[in-house]
């Protein structure tokens, strides 16, 4: 008999997948340039205070990456294949739950898995210098495998519960941040309002944080407090691995059959749909008026929930602001707010335009809509422009509301420095004005490219948000870093200030809004017949066909 | 009806974003040359002002001017400031306010809000009486510390904080009744009784039941007693922790105490150093009988000690022109190796001898091209 068979069969093909050993060698590489960033930035301290702050780095960044691992990996594991109906026939097989889960779980951790053993010799690096004991090394290094874990567990339970690819994804998402930032922040307030009860509930809140067990981690090993709280919080998400992986297997074999709709649950969905779609009537004249404009126009709008969503969203996080406001007064209207809700609603906004601006496209390709529609008369750029006019439908009205707020900001913060001799704020709301809408035009360019691109949902995301949102910041650092570096060596250059800050983050988002979306809108011109047609004949990336090994044919 | 309800949307959109608005961009507190009062006030936290205890008298902050000139419009703001708990988030802000590098966000700061708001009250004087019900009030908060301020805004406001007297007995029973760690909270309620004067005597049976010194002396100024027998117990200093209990409530009497002066002086050369410091700071802050003080304190200025030497150096700034006679020494400390003594040495000559100052300012180096020979 054969124990856990998916799982056997999985690693064999892992095994023979030569992208496995190139992530371990890309993750290698990636930890030591952080680790020459974090020697630019520390060169002159002592050996043990370097190793200190270089394993500090290296512990924060692994414990994100390691959270993350179930978003990427298992969020839409399960729900995926009960899209497909390929579910059911596993259980045709004498295969269990347990098997299913277990199975799924290695075949889709694999990399990251192998990912993140590549950087543990690194991770010892710091011990040679000093500053870091060895049993703070450990507690790190059982705290990654434990949050992996735990990221891939939350991702692999949401799937098994939903179906739709959109729910798994930010019902994982949900999850992840309730643990890693909600519940710190329930803790946070109960701290605030209720000193009394700190102490008990509070605390507790904490443990289930991977951000604050790596804190304990890492604090001083005779530190007896830290070290009690330390391995409570890593009991504690332990025990949320095996409490989630126990409900998926659970729920796993119940939730993949087809069941007969009962009236209650036909009226729910009557409900829903009239909800989104409207009655007969309206569904009709919409229908009439938006198939003569542009049937994929009519395609991507017609649901009038979505628009709906995208304002309740932002409603809530005014709501959340208001409320703060009401609850400190006026020391609440200080940038110190001010900024973290621009970013808060901007970056909210962007990633939700960056995943609804391919989701069509990458809907229909799955579902091979695609092809149908590219045998009619309708030409590429009818599509292109019937999908922009989706999204404005959609977005416009959110992102006008979000600048009119920013402008709102930028009459404030003009009112405030007319006695401070700081024009850093006023410079800094038009940067963000600005950057939104490069930012929204190059995300809708790069999801409608991703959307013929990506594999799964996961990817068009992170496709997008990877070159729009994150590249940009990661550049920003780095140079930042490099030119501070430059300077220190330097001390005949000019420090730098507030403007080579401001000029260069708002300088690199606009170049590289212009690189990834006129780059995208380009393809998706010239060659969108080709890429809609890329899943019967997949074209290897460039980063691949540079990697490929040649064939003896060749 | 689509348009309309289309119309609807735009309509309360336009709505949310005026109220928002009106929220951020509306005047929430008094302005003084334009500016928000709170925003002088940050500005002084921020350069110490509240941090360091002395100073010299006649020295006033720019934001000592904006709330002179505010008078009783300020009283929300130090009502506000008064009754802010400080919680750990009020700290991480606090902490955040004081870094230079997040000074863009113009964080408000929490660790002096305390400090702001009685000395705010100390300055209105009795034009911040309209604020006594709702500092009465702040005696029932449930954070010991806001109870605290509140007491010594009430004490700011001296006998016009008369109307406060009811609360304060209520607070005085509530901490005898609890379990006896709430101390420094039936010293201050005391001090306040002290400071509003005969118009709470029907606080006496209340202080009657007290132990401490600041109730001590409250019932000699509410039944209008002398002083003298009081002051005795700063003759002897062998029980170090007394003599200061009682040297607090001494200094609370400012030029009053004129009578311990003679008592205080042999205290200069304890060997305790608080004690010293305290005797050094009690002299500047009655600041009478310059003839027995001046004596006593120029010596200090010559002391090996930094700390003895710069206390002397505030001492003497609060007599003024009294103590000319010593301006010789504060010119010489004009170079002392203190940066922090050479910058009050030039504040406390500019008090005592203003001539002498202008004597001691360094001549303006004439420039290059200024010279003949560039000309």
């Amino acid at each position: 008999m054969t124990l856990l068979p998916i799982v056997e069969w999985e690693l064999r093909v892992a095994a023979r997948r030569r992208g496995t050993f190139w992530i371990r060698t890309a993750f290698a590489l990636g930890t030591i340039a952080i680790g020459f960033f974090v020697w630019l930035d520390n060169r002159f301290s002592p050996p043990n205070v370097f190793g200190q702050e270089l394993f500090g780095a290296f512990a924060d960044l692994s414990v994100f990456y390691c959270l993350t691992c179930g978003l990427r990996s298992t969020a839409d594991c399960l729900s995926e294949e009960k899209r497909e109906g390929t579910l059911g026939l596993l259980f045709l097989t004498d295969l269990r739950g347990r098997d299913i889960i277990l199975g799924k779980l290695a075949a889709t951790s694999f990399a990251g898995i192998y990912a993140l053993l590549a950087t543990f010799p690194i991770l010892a690096i710091p011990l040679v210098m000093g500053g870091v004991a060895v049993e703070t090394f450990w507690r790190i290094l059982l705290l990654l495998v434990n949050t992996t874990v735990l990221s891939l567990a939350v991702g692999i339970f949401v799937s098994a519960v939903s179906r739709s690819s959109r729910k798994a994804i930010v019902g994982t998402l949900g999850l992840l941040l309730l643990l890693g930032a909600g519940l710190p922040i329930v803790a946070g307030l109960l701290y605030d309002l209720m000193p009394s009860h700190k102490s008990a509930l509070g605390d507790s809140l904490l443990l289930t944080c991977p951000f604050f067990c790596a804190n304990r981690a890492l604090q001083d090993g005779s530190n007896r407090t830290a070290s009690h709280d330390f391995w409570w919080s890593f009991g504690v998400m332990h025990g949320l691995v095996w409490l989630f992986l126990g409900l998926a297997c659970f729920i796993v074999p119940r939730s993949w059959q087809d069941r007969p709709r009962t009236t209650r649950s036909q009226r729910w969905r009557e409900f829903w749909q009239s909800l989104a779609y409207g009655t007969e009537t309206r569904r009709k004249s919409i229908r009439t008026r938006m198939l003569d404009r542009n049937p994929v126009f009519w395609l991507g709008a017609r649901t009038r929930l979505k628009a709906a969503l995208v304002w309740g969203t932002l409603a809530s996080v005014m709501a959340l602001w208001v409320l703060g406001y009401l609850l400190a007064g006026q020391e609440w209207l200080c940038e110190g707010t001010y900024l973290p809700l621009a970013i808060l609603l901007n970056s909210a906004l962007k990633l939700w335009f960056a995943f609804e601006a391919g989701r069509n496209l990458a809907d229909d390709r799955n579902s091979g809509a695609l092809e149908l529609v590219l045998s009619t008369p309708l030409s590429v750029g009818a599509m292109l422009r019937g999908q922009w006019m989706a999204l404005r439908g959609q977005f416009l009205g959110p992102i006008l509301a979000v600048i009119g707020l920013h402008l709102i900001l930028l009459a404030a913060s003009l009112q405030r420095e007319s006695f401070h001799a700081q024009p850093i704020n006023p410079v800094l709301w038009v940067s963000f004005i600005l950057l939104l809408a490069a930012d929204v035009i190059a995300l809708g360019w790069v999801g409608l490219w991703g959307g013929l691109n990506a594999r799964k949902p996961s990817q068009l995301i992170g496709m997008t948000f990877i070159r729009i949102l994150a590249a940009p910041w990661i550049l920003f650092l780095l140079i930042s870093i490099l030119a501070s570096a430059f300077i220190d060596d330097n001390p005949s250059e000019p420090v730098l200030n507030w403007k080579f800050h401001v000029g260069l983050w708002f300088g690199l988002g606009l170049l590289l809004d212009l690189a990834f979306g006129l780059q995208a809108a380009l393809h998706l011109h010239t060659s969108f017949r080709a890429l809609a047609l890329q899943r019967y004949s997949p074209v290897p990336s460039p980063l691949a066909r540079w990697f490929r090994r040649p064939k003896l044919s060749d | 009806m689509e348009t309309w309800g289309r119309a609807l949307g735009v309509a309360i959109l336009l709505a949310l974003l005026i109220g928002f608005a009106w929220i951020v961009l509306r005047p929430h507190e008094p302005t003084f040359q334009g500016r928000p009062l709170s925003s002088w006030m940050e500005e002084a936290a921020a350069s110490g002002a509240y941090r360091s205890t002395p100073r010299p008298t006649g020295y006033t902050l720019p934001a000592d001017a904006a709330l002179r000139s505010l008078g009783a419009s300020a009283i929300p703001l130090l009502l506000h400031l008064a009754g802010t708990s400080q919680t750990p988030f009020r700290g991480l802000v606090g902490n955040m306010a004081e870094s230079p590098a997040l000074d863009y966000l113009h964080l408000p700061p929490q660790n002096y809000k305390q400090y702001m708001a009685v000395r705010g009250f100390e300055l209105l004087g009795p034009e911040a009486r309209p604020a006594v019900p709702q500092l009465a009030r702040l005696l029932a908060h449930h954070d010991h510390e806001v109870q605290v301020i509140a007491l010594r805004c009430l004490a700011a406001l001296g006998p016009d904080a008369r109307d406060a007297v009811p609360a304060i007995i209520q607070l005085m029973g509530n901490v005898r009744a609890g379990n006896g760690s709430l101390w420094r909270l039936s010293m201050e309620a005391a001090q306040v009784l002290g400071e509003i004067g005969p118009a709470a005597s029907a606080a006496i049976p209340s202080l009657m039941v007290e132990t401490n010194e600041a109730a001590l002396l409250a019932l000699i100024r509410i039944r209008g007693g002398s002083f003298d027998p009081f002051f005795e117990r700063l003759r002897d200093s062998s029980n170090g922790e007394q003599w200061m209990r009682t040297a607090n409530q001494v200094f609370r009497l400012g030029a009053a105490a004129e009578a311990a002066v003679p008592l205080i002086i042999p205290a200069l050369d304890h060997t305790n150093q608080s004690i010293r410091f305290q005797a050094i700071a009690l002299l500047g802050h009655i600041h009478r009988r310059p003839d027995l003080c001046l004596p006593a304190l120029t010596p200090l200025l010559q002391s090996p000690d930094d700390q003895d030497r710069e206390q002397a150096l505030l001492a003497l700034g609060n007599f003024g022109p009294d103590a000319r006679s010593a301006s010789s020494e504060v010119v010489r400390l004009l170079r002392d190796r203190s940066q922090s003594i050479r910058s009050n040495a030039t504040n406390v000559l500019n008090l005592i001898d203003p001539e002498a100052a202008l004597r001691a300012r360094p001549k303006p180096k004439s420039k290059p091209h200024d010279s003949p020979a560039h000309r």
